[in-house]
C-alpha cells in the first residue's frame, strides 16, 4: 500500500499538480484552447496571403470570368454569351427548358427567375477579381500587370452586367474578415462609369504587359461606346493592332465552352432571321458565322445548327476583346463623326470596315458599298459588328444601343411577333433574381428595363 | 408567623417536591426511549415538536397485547415504518395503552418504556428501534439477509439491487431472489430494494451486535415510480428529485417478451414525446429520433446518445451524395444500427433543454442515456438465447399500373388514350389493362430470414462483478432477386456471374461483443470498465426498385412492365452497396466515496467507428446510362472522446433540509475523417477505382469540441420538496471568435404532495408529485460556419491546369450556439393503490438565437453558398405528453395491464432573418407563423364535372392563385397503446403495442409522378371510373405542377408488436436449465391509413427532415420465435 502511495505521488508529480489544476480551471473557465480544432479541409483567407496563394486567387478570378462569360459547369445556358445570344437574334432555343424559352422569347419576368445564374457568375467574377487584387498587391506586386489583369476582369464583369442586365445593379464591397458593404442600385451609366474607372486602374498597372494593356484599352473603348463617348472610345483603342485578341480559356473538363456544349447537347441553335428582325446568320453564307446542321434539338422539333468555327469544341477559346473590335469601335466613331461619309476606303467608317474584310479574314471578303443613307449606314455597321463579333456577348449591347443611341424602336431591331409557342415578349434586358438579390437591403430591383 | 412558617414549609416542600419530580423525571427519561437522529457529530435528539410523524395523533385501544402487536398498531396508524430486532425489543412483553388523540411520540414512549431502547430516525422519516447506547456504525458486525419476490406472482426476483441506504453495503439478488449483506455493523438502517419495473421497497432495519436479520421483501410492479433511479449528468438520482419528465425504458424486461431488433424498436411507443423515425423497411437501416418536435431546419435535430457515460456516434445517415455518378445511391445504415438491445439494461430519455442543461451544448435536442448490463453478485449465470424469424413484405396495396388502350380519332393509330385526351376528342378509349410488376413474375419481394444466437454470462462478488455477452445476428430483408431476375443479371454480367453480394441484395451480418467489469477499490471506491465491439456488414439496396415498378406500364409486356427494360429488379438491384463497420465503444468509470457525504466520479471513454462503404455496379450491368460501371470506395472514421469528472457533496444544513452539491467538468470531442473516390467507366472486368475512365477523389475532415463545466445544487426539504438550480458553461469549437462561453441556467422544483410511503389517500390518490422545470441548452453551429474560407479548384491559365481559389464564405465571427429555452410542468400520480398511474407534462420550448441560413445577395460574389449562418431565428415547440398505466387486473393467476402514452406537439417557426419573409419556393417552406418544413402549394379550391362526361378536365379544376399552408410534414400527435396480460402466475405474458401517428401530410411524390408526362400509368388519368377528386388531383399536377392533391393525410395506426412469452419450467428441466422462456412475436402485422402510397412512414433519404415518398421500402413484417435459457 505504501508503495502504491509512493507511485501515486510520483505519478501525480510527473503529471504535475499545477498542470492538472490549470487544466481543470481551464475547462471550468473556458478561456483556453481546449476547443481549438484543426480544419485541414479549409483554406482560409490568411492561408492565401502569400505568393502561391495570390497566384491561386489570380487564376481563380480568371476562371470565374471565363465561366461567367462563356462556360462552366453551372453556367452553360446562363453564360453571358449563350444567355444574351438567346435573348437576341444570335441563338435560338432548341431545348424544352423554361429558362431558355423565356430568354429566347424575350419573356423575362420582373422577379428575375430566369438568368439569375448569369448574374451571380458575373458578380462572382467581379468580386473575386477585386479581392484577388487586394491580396496580390502586397504579397506579390510584380509583375504588376497581374494586378492590372484583375482590374480588367473586374471592369469587364461590370461592363457585361451593364450591357446584359437592367439598370439598378448593385456592386458590393466584399473583403474577408471585414463587414460586408452592401451595394446600392446603380444606373447603367453609373455602372459603366465604374467599369471605366476600373479599366483605368487596369491600364495603370499593366505597363509591363502589352497584352493586358490592350485588354484594358478595348474594354475602355467598349465602355465609352456604351456611354456614347465615341471619339474617346476610338482614341482609347487606336493603338491596338487588328490582330490582337484576348480570349477566355476553356477545356472540356474544367470550364467547357458553353456555346459549344450547348450546341452539342441540343440546347441551342444558330438563328436565322429570328423573330423577323433577326439577321440571317445561317443563310447569309458569311464566312464569319458558318453553321452546319448538327442534330435535332432536345425539344424534338428544332434543328440544331452549330457553329463550325468551334473546331476545338468545348476547348475552344472565346474572344473577349480583339483588335477587330477596336477597328469596329473606330468605324462607329467615324460614322458618328460623319454620318454622310460614303467613301468605301480610307479611314472613314466604311473604309475601316472594308479594311477589316480584306485583312482580318482569309480569304478576304468582298468590299462593302455605301448603302446610301445614314440609317442604312448604321444598319450596315451594326450588321458588320454582329457578324464580326458573333457569339461574344456583344449583340445585346448593340441592340440596346440601337434604341438608346440611334433612336430605333425596339420592335424594329429585336426579334418580335409570333414565337413558336406564343409571341415574343418585350424584354431587352435580363433581370437579377429579386428574391436572391433582395437579401441586399439596398437593392431596389430594376430601376428600369429600358434599352 | 405560623402562616409564614407554613409558607416556608410549603416552599421547602415545593422545592423538595420539585426536586423529587425532577429526579423522578430524569429517572423516567432514562427509562423512556430517546428519539434520535444521526448527525455529523453523532446521534442527536430529534425535536419531537418539529417532527411531523412524532406529532401525528393516533388513537389506540391496546389491552394486554404484546409489544410487537402494539408497535405494529402504532406503525399502521401513523404510517411510520418501524424496524426492530426481536433480540433488541422484548416483543412478547404484554403492554396496555388506551388513549385517544395521543401523539406517536407519546405512544412509543409508553409502550417502549423500560425496554432499554432508543428510536433512531432516518432522514426519510423511517425509524429503527435499537438497544440504548448502540450507535449505527459501531460494534460487532452482523448479517442482513432475505429474499425478494414479486408481490403479485410471488415469483422470486433476481438482480434486484439491495442496499443499506447511505452505506457501502450493497448487493443484488440471486436467481432465487435471495441476498446476503454481510459484515454489517450494528445500528439502524434503511434497507432499500430496487428493480426496474417495480416500486422501490424501503424498510427500516436494526441490527444488534453479531445479529442476523431476516427480511422478506415483496416488490410491487410499477410502470414508473418516484423511487426509480435515473441516470443524470451528475450521477444517479431518484426520480422524485428530478423535476423533469424523463422517459425510462427497462430494456432488459422489455426485450424479454417483445419483438425488439434494434434501438428504434426498443424506444418506439415507449417514451412519450419521442418520435422514432424508421427510415424504411430494409434490413440494416438505422432509426432516427426526434424529441418534442423539430427545433431547427439548419442544424441537426438528433439527440445525443450516451452509452455508459460516453458519447457515441449518433449519425443516422451517410451524408455523402454521389447522385451525379451513382444514380440512386442507397444511404448507409447509420451508427445507431450498431447498438445491440440485448446488451442494454435501461434507457433514460432526457427530453429537452430543461433536463439536458448539464449535458451541455449539443444536448438541446435531448439525450438518450443508455446503461448496459452489469454483473451481479452471486454464482455464474449463463443466458443463452436464439432467435429465428422470417422477414416478409407488408400486405399492402402495391402500386397497380394502368394503361388505357385506345385509338386516335384522326389517324386511327393504336395509342394510350388518357382521360383528358379522350375528353378532348383526340382519342377513343378501347380497353383498360392493369399490371402490378411488384407482384409479377419479376417481383423483388421475397421472404427474408432472421437468426440471432447470443450468450451472456455474468457473475460476481462484492469485490468484483462482470458481464460478458456475445451476439451473432444474421438477417436478410424481403427485397430479393428471384430466379428469373438472377438469370437476367447473370446474362448481363457476362463472365463475371452473379456475386454473392448481388444475390443477397439486402442483408445484415453483425457480431456484437461486450465485456463489462466492475470492481471495488478499497472500501471507498469502485471502477467499472465497459467495452463493446460491433462488427457489422450490411448490404443495403436502393429503394428505387419500387419506383421503377411504380413507373412501369400497365401491361404485362416484359419490356415495359418496369420503367425501363434495364430497370427490372435484375438491373436496378445489380449494384451492391456494402457497409462494413468496426465499432468500438469503451469507457472507464471510477467512483470514489471518501466520506459518507462526499462522492466523486470520473468517466473517460471513446467511441470509434471505422466505416467502409463500397458500392459497385459492374460494367454492363444495372440501369444507369451508359452501362460503363460505377464504383465508390469510401472510408469514414469517426472518433468521439469523452471525459466527465464530477464531485458531489451531501450535507444537512438543517434537520429537515438536505443538500446535494455537484460540480464537474466535461469534454467531448468528435473527429470525423472521410476519404474515398467515386469512379465511372470501370475498366473491362475491373471492379475497383483503379483503371476507371474517370475517378474523383474526395476527402473531408471535421472536428468539433465542446468543453464545459457545471455546478448544481439540489436542496431537499423533508424529502418531499426538491429544488434544483444549476449552471453550465461551455466553450465550443464551432463558436465564432467573438463569442467565447455559452452559459445555460437551470431551475426546477419537485414536490411530493402526497407521499406514497405514508399510505394515505386523498381524493383517491395514493401519491402525487408536482414538478416544474426551466432550463436552457444549446446546439452547436455547423462545424465551420463561423469561419471565412476559400474554395479551391482547378483553373486553366495559359493553357495549363493550375490551382485556383476564390473566397467562398464570409464566416460569422459572432456565431454562437443555438439556445433552446424550455419550461415544463407536470405531475405524476398514483391512485387506487397503484392500479392507476398517471404522468402528465406540459412543455414550452423555444429556440432563441436559432441558427438560420441568412441568404446573401448574389452581388456579394461569393464562390460558395449564398448564405451564412446567423443567430436570429426562433422556433417554438409546445405540447403535452402523457402516460396512463392501468393495472386492470392483479393477481397471481391473471393480471392485465394497459398503458397509453402519447403526445401532441405544436411546432411554429417564429422568426427568420431580418427582411426574409420565407425560405423555400417548393413544397417545403419555412414561413414564420407556420411549422418548420411546413408543406405549401396552391390549394385545389374546387372541381366539378361541368360537362358531365365523367372526366375532370383542366378547365374543371379551380386552383388558388398562390401557395397556402397545407399541413405539417411530421406527425404532430402520437398515441401508443400497449397491453400486457399475464397468466399462469406470470409464466405466460401476452402483449401488444399499437402506435398511432397523426395530423401530418406526406408527399406522395411517386403517386403524382405516375400521373405525369411519359409515365401516365396511374389510375386517375387512365380509368374513367377513378374518383373525381383523384382525377382533379392528377389534372392539377399535370397542368400546373401543383402537388396539393398528392400532399396526403399521412395519419396511420400500426400494430407494431404482438407477442406471447411463456416461461416453461418443464422445458427448462429437460434442458437442464434453471429457466426457459419461449417468445413468439411479430412486428408490423397491420397498418391502418388513408394514405394512398405504399406506406405512410419512412424516407429514402435518412437524416433529412423534409422528404417526399420517392418511394421507400415499407416496413417489413417480422415473425420471431425466441428461446432464452438461463443456467
Amino acid at each position: 500500500m505504501i508503495r502504491l502511495r509512493l507511485v501515486s505521488r510520483a505519478v501525480w508529480r510527473a503529471v504535475g499538480l499545477q498542470r492538472v489544476a490549470a487544466g481543470l480551471l481551464c475547462v471550468a473557465t473556458i478561456g483556453c484552447d481546449l476547443t481549438r480544432v484543426s480544419a485541414p479541409d479549409l483554406v482560409q483567407p490568411p492561408d492565401l496571403e502569400n505568393p502561391p496563394g495570390a497566384a491561386a486567387l489570380y487564376s481563380g478570378a480568371l476562371m470565374l470570368l471565363a465561366q461567367a462569360f462563356n462556360g462552366g459547369p453551372l453556367t452553360n445556358a446562363n453564360s453571358a454569351v449563350v444567355a444574351s445570344g438567346l435573348l437576341t437574334d444570335e441563338l435560338g432555343n432548341a431545348s424544352g427548358s423554361a429558362l431558355q424559352v423565356g430568354l429566347d422569347s424575350r419573356s423575362i419576368d420582373d422577379g428575375g427567375t430566369l438568368g439569375s445564374t448569369s448574374y451571380t457568375a458575373l458578380q462572382q467574377a467581379r468580386v473575386q477579381s477585386l479581392a484577388a487584387a487586394q491580396v496580390i498587391a502586397p504579397v506579390a506586386p510584380q509583375p504588376s500587370s497581374r494586378i492590372g489583369h484583375l482590374f480588367a476582369v473586374t471592369a469587364y464583369s461590370e461592363l457585361l452586367l451593364g450591357e446584359i442586365f437592367c439598370a439598378g445593379i448593385p456592386l458590393a464591397d466584399v473583403q474577408a474578415g471585414a463587414p460586408v458593404a452592401y451595394g446600392s442600385s446603380l444606373t447603367s451609366e453609373q455602372l459603366f462609369e465604374r467599369a471605366l474607372s476600373d479599366f483605368d486602374s487596369a491600364a495603370s498597372y499593366a505597363a509591363d504587359s502589352v497584352r493586358i494593356l490592350n485588354l484594358a484599352r478595348v474594354g475602355r473603348g467598349r465602355t465609352l461606346v456604351n456611354l456614347g463617348r465615341f471619339a474617346e472610345a476610338a482614341a482609347a483603342v487606336s493603338s491596338l493592332p487588328t490582330a490582337y485578341t484576348y480570349v477566355t480559356e476553356h477545356t472540356t473538363a474544367v470550364q467547357p465552352n458553353a456555346l459549344s456544349a450547348s450546341f452539342t447537347s441540343g440546347a441551342i441553335t444558330v438563328s436565322d432571321v429570328d423573330g423577323g428582325n433577326g439577321l440571317n446568320y445561317r443563310s447569309a453564307g458569311d464566312p464569319r458565322v458558318k453553321a452546319a446542321f448538327l442534330r435535332l434539338g432536345n425539344d424534338g422539333v428544332t434543328g440544331v445548327w452549330a457553329l463550325t468555327t468551334l473546331g476545338a469544341g468545348q476547348a475552344t477559346p472565346t474572344v473577349l476583346a480583339s483588335g477587330i473590335e477596336a477597328r469596329l469601335i473606330e468605324a462607329e466613331a467615324a460614322l458618328q463623326a460623319d454620318p454622310n461619309d460614303t467613301a468605301s476606303t480610307g479611314s472613314g467608317w466604311l473604309g475601316i470596315l472594308n479594311a477589316l474584310r480584306s485583312t482580318a479574314i482569309s480569304p478576304a471578303m468582298t468590299a462593302l458599298a455605301d448603302p446610301g443613307s445614314p440609317a442604312a449606314r448604321v444598319d450596315l455597321l451594326f450588321r458588320e459588328r454582329a457578324f464580326w463579333l458573333y457569339g461574344t456577348a456583344h449583340r445585346q449591347g448593340d441592340l440596346r444601343r440601337l434604341s438608346r443611341q440611334y433612336g430605333r424602336s425596339i420592335e424594329s431591331v429585336w426579334p418580335t411577333g409570333a414565337y413558336r409557342s406564343g409571341v415574343y415578349g418585350t424584354s431587352v434586358t435580363m433581370v437579377p433574381n429579386l428574391i436572391q438579390e433582395g437579401a441586399n437591403p439596398n437593392y431596389q430591383g430594376c430601376l428600369d428595363r429600358n434599352p | 408567623m405560623r402562616h409564614a412558617w407554613w409558607v416556608l414549609v410549603g416552599i421547602a416542600l415545593s422545592v423538595t417536591a420539585a426536586s423529587a419530580q425532577e429526579v423522578e423525571e430524569v429517572a423516567m427519561a432514562d427509562r423512556a426511549p430517546r428519539f434520535l437522529m444521526n448527525s455529523a457529530s453523532g446521534p442527536a435528539p430529534v425535536d419531537v415538536n418539529r417532527t411531523s410523524v412524532l406529532r401525528r395523533r393516533i388513537s389506540l385501544a391496546l389491552r394486554d397485547v404484546t409489544l410487537g402487536e402494539a408497535l405494529d398498531a402504532i406503525a399502521r396508524q401513523s404510517g411510520l415504518r418501524l424496524g426492530y430486532s426481536r433480540k433488541v425489543v422484548p416483543v412478547e412483553r404484554v403492554v396496555r395503552l388506551v388513549a385517544e388523540d395521543i401523539t406517536v411520540a407519546g405512544a412509543l414512549s409508553d409502550v417502549l418504556f423500560d425496554t432499554g431502547v432508543d428510536v433512531f430516525f432516518e432522514r426519510d422519516g423511517q425509524a429503527a428501534i435499537v438497544r440504548r447506547g448502540n450507535v449505527p456504525g459501531q460494534g460487532v458486525p452482523g448479517v442482513v439477509r432475505g429474499r425478494v419476490m414479486d408481490s403479485t406472482t410471488s415469483a422470486p426476483l433476481a438482480e434486484v439491487t439491495v442496499y443499506l441506504e447511505g452505506t457501502r453495503w450493497r448487493t443484488a439478488t440471486r436467481e432465487d431472489g435471495g441476498f446476503v449483506l454481510a459484515d454489517v455493523l450494528p445500528g439502524s438502517y434503511t434497507l432499500v430494494a430496487r428493480r426496474i419495473g417495480y416500486a422501490a421497497y424501503r424498510q427500516a432495519v436494526a441490527l444488534a451486535d453479531s445479529e442476523t436479520v431476516d427480511v422478506a421483501i415483496a416488490l410491487s410492479p410499477r410502470v414508473t415510480t418516484l423511487d426509480e433511479v435515473v441516470v443524470t449528468a451528475t450521477g444517479e438520482l431518484r426520480r422524485a428529485e428530478i423535476a423533469n419528465a424523463i422517459a425510462h425504458i427497462a430494456a432488459d424486461s422489455t426485450i424479454a417478451h417483445a419483438p425488439v431488433r434494434d434501438l428504434g424498436d426498443l424506444i418506439a411507443g415507449r417514451a412519450p414525446g419521442v418520435q422514432v423515425v424508421f427510415p424504411n423497411g430494409l434490413t440494416g437501416s438505422a432509426p432516427a429520433f426526434r424529441i418534442r418536435g423539430l427545433n431547427s431546419f439548419t442544424v441537426a435535430n438528433d439527440p445525443i446518445v450516451i452509452v455508459d457515460g460516453v458519447r457515441v456516434e449518433n449519425s443516422t445517415a451517410n451524408s455523402a451524395s454521389f447522385n451525379g455518378v451513382l444514380g440512386d445511391f442507397p444511404r448507409a445504415g447509420g451508427r445507431l444500427a450498431d447498438l445491440d438491445p440485448a446488451e442494454i439494461e435501461k434507457i433514460d430519455v432526457v427530453k429537452g433543454p430543461s433536463a439536458a442543461t448539464l449535458y451541455g451544448t449539443d444536448a438541446a435536442n435531448g439525450a438518450i442515456v443508455i446503461t448496459t448490463k452489469r454483473g451481479t453478485p452471486g454464482p455464474t449465470r449463463w443466458v443463452v438465447r436464439t432467435e429465428q424469424g422470417m422477414v416478409k413484405p407488408p400486405v399492402t396495396d402495391w402500386w397497380t399500373n394502368y394503361y388505357a388502350w385506345g385509338h386516335s380519332t384522326t389517324t386511327g393509330a393504336v395509342q394510350q388514350c388518357l382521360l383528358t385526351a379522350a375528353a378532348a376528342g383526340q382519342c377513343v378509349q378501347d380497353s383498360l389493362t392493369t399490371f402490378n410488376p411488384i407482384l409479377g413474375r419479376s417481383s423483388p419481394l421475397g421472404t427474408g430470414y432472421r437468426q440471432v444466437w447470443g450468450v451472456q454470462v455474468s457473475a460476481g462478488s462484492d469485490q468484483l462483478r462482470y458481464f460478458v455477452s456475445g451476439d451473432l445476428e444474421r438477417e436478410t430483408g424481403y427485397v430479393k432477386l428471384n430466379e428469373l431476375e438472377r438469370r437476367y443479371l447473370a446474362a448481363t454480367a457476362g463472365g463475371l456471374g452473379v456475386t454473392d453480394d448481388q444475390a443477397s441484395v439486402n442483408a445484415v451480418n453483425k457480431v456484437n461483443l461486450r465485456a463489462n467489469l466492475s470492481s471495488r477499490v478499497g472500501k471507498t471506491g469502485d471502477v467499472t470498465l465497459s467495452a463493446g465491439f460491433v462488427r457489422n456488414r450490411t448490404l443495403l439496396p436502393t429503394n428505387a426498385v419500387f419506383g421503377v415498378g411504380a413507373f412501369g406500364r400497365g401491361t404485362a409486356d416484359t419490356l415495359t412492365q418496369w420503367f425501363a427494360p434495364t430497370a427490372r429488379p435484375g438491373g436496378t438491384l445489380a449494384a451492391t452497396n456494402v457497409e462494413e463497420v468496426s465499432h468500438v465503444t469503451g469507457s472507464l468509470t471510477g467512483n470514489w466515496r471518501p466520506r459518507s457525504w462526499l462522492a466523486a466520479h470520473a468517466t473517460v471513454g471513446t467511441d470509434i467507428s471505422a466505416n467502409q462503404l463500397l458500392y459497385l455496379l459492374p460494367r454492363g450491368q444495372g440501369s444507369a446510362t451508359p452501362l460503363d460501371g460505377r464504383r465508390l470506395d469510401q472510408n469514414q472514421n469517426v472518433a468521439l472522446y469523452s471525459a466527465d469528472i464530477g464531485v458531489t457533496a451531501l450535507s444537512t444544513p438543517m434537520q429537515s433540509v438536505s443538500s446535494r452539491s455537484s460540480v464537474g467538468v466535461q469534454y467531448n470531442r468528435r473527429m470525423a475523417r472521410l476519404v474515398g473516390a467515386v469512379a465511372q467507366g470501370l475498366a473491362p472486368g475491373g471492379q475497383t477505382v483503379t483503371g476507371a475512365a474517370s475517378a474523383t477523389p474526395f476527402e473531408s475532415n471535421i472536428e468539433t469540441i465542446v468543453a464545459g463545466s457545471y455546478i448544481e445544487e439540489v436542496v431537499g426539504y423533508r424529502d418531499r420538496l426538491f429544488v434544483t438550480g444549476a449552471l453550465r458553461a461551455d466553450g465550443g469549437s464551432a463558436f465564432g471568435t467573438n463569442f467565447e462561453t455559452a452559459v445555460y441556467p437551470k431551475l426546477s422544483a419537485s414536490w411530493i404532495a402526497l407521499d406514497p410511503g405514508v399510505g394515505r389517500e386523498v381524493l383517491g390518490l395514493t401519491s402525487l408529485r408536482v414538478r416544474i422545470a426551466y432550463g436552457q441548452s444549446g446546439v452547436q453551429p455547423s462545424p465551420v460556419a463561423a469561419l471565412a474560407r476559400d474554395s479551391t479548384f482547378t483553373a486553366i491559365v495559359n493553357g495549363l491546369a493550375t490551382n485556383g481559389a476564390a473566397l467562398a464564405a464570409l464566416g460569422n465571427a459572432n456565431l454562437k450556439p443555438e439556445r433552446q429555452v424550455e419550461l415544463e410542468a407536470g405531475l405524476d400520480a398514483d391512485a387506487l393503490n397503484g392500479r392507476v398511474h398517471v404522468e402528465l407534462t406540459f412543455y414550452n420550448r423555444q429556440s432563441r438565437d436559432a441558427l438560420i441560413n441568412q441568404p446573401l445577395a448574389p452581388s456579394f460574389g461569393l464562390a460558395g453558398p449564398l448564405s451564412r449562418q446567423i443567430n436570429v431565428g426562433e422556433v417554438r415547440n409546445r405540447g403535452i405528453e402523457g402516460l396512463l398505466n392501468l393495472r386492470l387486473l392483479t393477481g397471481p393467476r391473471l393480471s392485465w395491464e394497459l398503458t397509453l402514452n402519447g403526445y401532441a406537439n405544436q411546432n411554429r417557426l417564429r422568426k427568420l432573418a431580418p427582411g426574409v419573409s420565407s425560405i423555400g419556393t417548393s413544397v417545403f417552406r419555412q414561413v414564420p407563423g407556420y411549422p418548420v418544413n411546413g408543406m405549401w402549394d396552391r390549394p385545389i379550391l374546387g372541381y366539378s364535372d361541368a360537362n358531365g362526361n365523367g372526366i375532370i378536365e383542366p378547365t374543371e379544376v379551380t386552383l388558388g392563385p398562390t401557395a397556402v399552408y397545407l399541413g405539417s410534414s411530421v406527425p404532430t400527435r402520437e398515441l401508443t397503446a400497449s397491453t400486457v396480460i399475464a397468466l399462469l402466475e406470470g409464466r405466460l405474458r401476452l402483449s401488444a403495442l399499437v402506435d398511432y401517428r397523426g395530423d401530418y401530410k406526406r408527399w406522395n411524390n411517386v403517386g403524382a409522378n405516375r400521373c405525369f408526362a411519359t409515365i401516365s400509368n396511374c389510375r386517375e388519368v387512365n380509368d374513367p371510373s377513378a374518383p373525381l377528386d383523384r382525377q382533379a388531383a392528377a389534372v392539377a399536377f399535370r397542368s400546373t405542377l401543383t402537388w396539393t392533391g398528392y400532399l396526403e393525410d399521412g395519419t396511420f395506426a400500426r400494430l407494431r408488436e404482438v407477442s406471447a412469452a411463456y416461461a416453461e419450467p418443464r422445458l427448462a428441466r429437460v434442458l437442464h436449465a434453471r429457466a426457459a422462456t419461449l417468445v413468439v412475436a411479430a412486428r408490423n402485422l397491420a397498418t391502418w391509413t388513408r394514405y394512398s402510397g405504399i406506406d405512410p412512414e419512412g424516407t429514402n433519404v435518412p437524416g433529412v427532415e423534409a422528404f417526399a415518398d420517392n418511394p421507400t421500402a415499407p416496413p417489413a413484417r417480422h415473425f420471431i420465435v425466441r428461446l432464452t435459457l438461463g443456467y
